[in-house]
């Protein structure tokens, strides 16, 4: 199968006043067509970075290195209007707050037909019916009316809806979901995972899932990767990192989660320290300061991304090898 | 975590029927809380639940003063709380002390954090001017964090550590009961489990009683001894959180429990609630869920149920649940009553 998006050796560096912080050091991943593909992290992790790069969307005098094949360019190499063409037709990009993705002072309708105008060139009156079938497709009750209504009209699930009508206008191939529910109650948040779920399947969309919540990812994506420090630290298909975590990190972050069918009196397990900034990343492996099972080569060297037993694995000890 | 400490010498903070109502100039009020009661053992850790707009927070503020009620009293160590006026807050109020959201904007961020313990110290007087210093390392070590601490900024410290130090200050005044507004919003999984035993951990320690309000479910589960669950302005489940988690009478609470994500790789996807939560200013008739409910009948939309006490502890406002007969699932109860029709 070929990929929708290949990543190879992505490295994302900002400038700040102390010199170059490396947010993203040296990722590389796969999303296949009609996948969610799971990113996870603690906040400053880089997950988040690593898209934005792919997007021309850093914050200027940033440095990013690698390749990122979409379509059989690379993203990466595409300057201003190619990349726009590319970026506004064929990836979607969906925030956490629809709130600030979506204008406040214009109508549903005009923010859903001025997207597809310009970049799939439709008339008005194609537009607008284009506008109304894609308000359906994301479950918006009443499509009609709702073109001519304002964004602070419509409640935070409802926003997100919209958001991502407008994220699917051109009829992308990708679409790129950062924290989707990150700010909406459960029972939204639910409705909302549905609605991916089934639009990929649909719209054969794939999907790159962004999110701190294990639990969110759990429900819809295929392939997770684990993100600490601007690196991958175990990627594989979801069933097996999150049933059987194999990186000491992945196995914390899923210990610090209340899970909903575990005993109530199993406490939750905290990991020790905060993860670093950008600026001082440990040396070595760098979770090793937080690591229960470090071993002196994790302070001096960094472990490589390798397979093993059909994920990739970026660990020295690999203390869970043998736990099923 | 939580071994069910209940009935242990009285009620710490109980709010009877309470309303809050905002006035909107040019548009109609909106009773945001609509008749709500709850109340908290000494020690207990309650967690209050629902979606956002349910007036969670509206009943959260009225319960330390920040709100003035427009009906119902709230009583703090059997003596009723008052609104905050101009004046100084009754001394005998500073037992009861709250935490807010976000410690971005609850801490100042241009004085060290020994010195807002030490404001809050003398807000009250409670010590002596020389034993500060060690009663701000007092404070700053039941929240787990080093003396170092105090010479610090807020923006040093990472959203759990922030949070934390708005628990010390909230602890300065020596309560015995602690409202915290979504305290765990906001943090990443690992910092929440953290500041979530913390809680615990106090709570026990110092024979302290929360209400804690979050949206989030599993880790009230985790946290809390007794859970109340509040849909648009109303109570309409409170009870023991094992037996109301793993046999949820409400079919909100029900709901609610089936939108929970599980983090176990399963791909388990969680259940939507059909609909949106009403604007509280015009809320639906008699049961307020109704027009959500998948079990609804005649009656719920004709008359208002009332919180009845089903079993030992629990409580729930559903025409379904007060049939007679023991308290069972929704749905077991849907199929069992004939009064669908026979209401007619």
């Amino acid at each position: 199968m070929t990929a929708v998006l290949e990543v190879e050796g992505l490295r994302v560096r900002l400038p700040t006043p102390t010199g170059f912080a490396t947010v993203v050091d040296g990722v590389d991943y796969r999303v296949e067509p009609a996948q969610v593909f799971g990113v996870a992290g603690e906040s400053g992790s880089g997950k988040t970075m690593s898209m934005l790069a792919l997007l021309g969307l850093l914050p200027p005098g940033a440095v990013v290195e690698g390749r990122a094949s979409f379509g059989g360019k690379d993203l990466l190499r595409l300057r201003g209007r190619e990349l726009r063409a590319i970026s506004g037709r064929d990836i979607g990009m969906v925030f956490q707050d629809p709130m600030t993705s979506l204008h406040p002072m214009l109508s549903v309708g005009r923010q859903l037909t001025e997207h597809v105008r310009r970049h799939l060139g439709l008339g008005r009156h194609a537009a607008t019916q284009r506008a109304s079938s894609l308000l359906e497709q994301v479950r918006i009750p009443d499509p009609s009316s709702a073109l001519h209504a304002y964004p602070h009209q419509f409640s935070g699930g409802m926003r997100q809806r919209i958001a991502i009508a407008i994220a699917l206008a051109c009829g992308p191939r990708l679409l790129i979901a950062d924290e989707p529910t990150t700010a909406l109650d459960v029972t939204v948040q639910a409705g909302i995972l549905r609605l991916l779920d089934s639009l990929r399947r649909e719209f054969e969309l794939s999907v790159v899932l962004i999110t701190h919540d294990l639990a969110v990812m759990s429900s819809i994506a295929d392939r997770v990767s684990i993100f600490y420090a601007g690196r991958v630290v175990e990627s594989g298909a979801r069933g097996e990192v999150l049933r059987h975590p194999r990186h000491p990190y992945t196995r914390a972050l899923l210990d610090a989660l209340p899970h909903p069918e575990v005993a109530r009196d199993t406490p939750l397990v905290a990991i020790k320290g905060t993860p670093p900034s950008p600026q001082q990343i440990p040396t070595g492996c760098p979770y090793h300061p937080r690591c229960l099972y470090a071993i002196d080569v994790c302070i001096t060297e960094d472990p490589p991304l390798a397979p093993v037993d059909g994920r990739r694995l970026a660990c020295h000890v690999d203390p869970f090898d043998d736990v099923e | 975590m939580s071994s069910n400490k209940s009935g242990n010498g009285g009620l710490a903070l109980e709010l009877r029927d309470i309303e809050v109502v905002y006035e909107r100039r040019g548009r109609e009020r909106v009773r945001a809380v609509a008749g709500a009661s709850l109340s908290v053992e000494r020690g207990q850790i309650v967690g209050l639940v629902g979606e956002s707009g349910c007036g969670k927070s509206s009943l959260a503020r009225t319960a330390v003063g920040l709100v003035q009620p427009a009906a119902g009293t709230v009583v703090f160590e059997g003596r009723q709380v008052t609104p905050l006026t101009r004046r100084a807050r009754p001394r005998e109020l500073a037992g009861l002390q709250m935490v807010f959201q976000n410690p971005y904007s609850s801490l100042n961020p241009r004085r060290k954090i020994g010195a807002q313990l030490a404001d809050a110290l003398d807000a009250l007087d409670l010590v002596p001017r020389g034993g500060r210093g060690a009663r701000v390392r007092e404070l700053l070590e039941l929240v787990g964090l080093p003396p170092s601490a105090a010479a610090r900024y807020p923006h040093q410290f990472s959203g759990g550590q922030r949070q934390r130090i708005a628990v010390a200050r909230a602890l300065a005044a020596e309560p015995s009961v602690l409202v915290l507004d979504e305290p765990l919003a906001s943090l990443d999984a690992s910092a929440q489990a953290q500041v979530a035993n913390l809680l615990v951990e106090l709570s026990r320690r110092l024979s302290l009683s929360l209400l804690l309000i979050s949206h989030d479910l599993a880790i009230v589960r985790h946290v809390a001894d007794v859970v109340s669950v509040m849909y648009l302005g109303v109570m309409v489940e409170t009870g023991p959180t094992g037996p109301l988690w793993s046999l949820p009478l409400h079919p909100y609470t029900e709901a609610l429990i089936g939108a929970v994500p599980h983090p176990d790789g399963r791909g388990f996807l969680p259940e939507a609630l059909p609909g949106e939560v009403p604007d509280p200013a015009r809320p639906p008739a008699a049961c307020r869920f109704h027009p959500r409910c998948p079990y609804a009948f005649d009656r719920c939309s004709q008359e208002e149920p009332q919180m009845l006490r089903v079993a030992a502890g629990r409580t729930v406002a559903c025409w379904l649940q007060t049939s007679g007969g023991a308290p069972a699932r929704p749905a077991e109860q849907a199929q069992r009553l004939p009064l669908r029709h026979a209401e007619e």
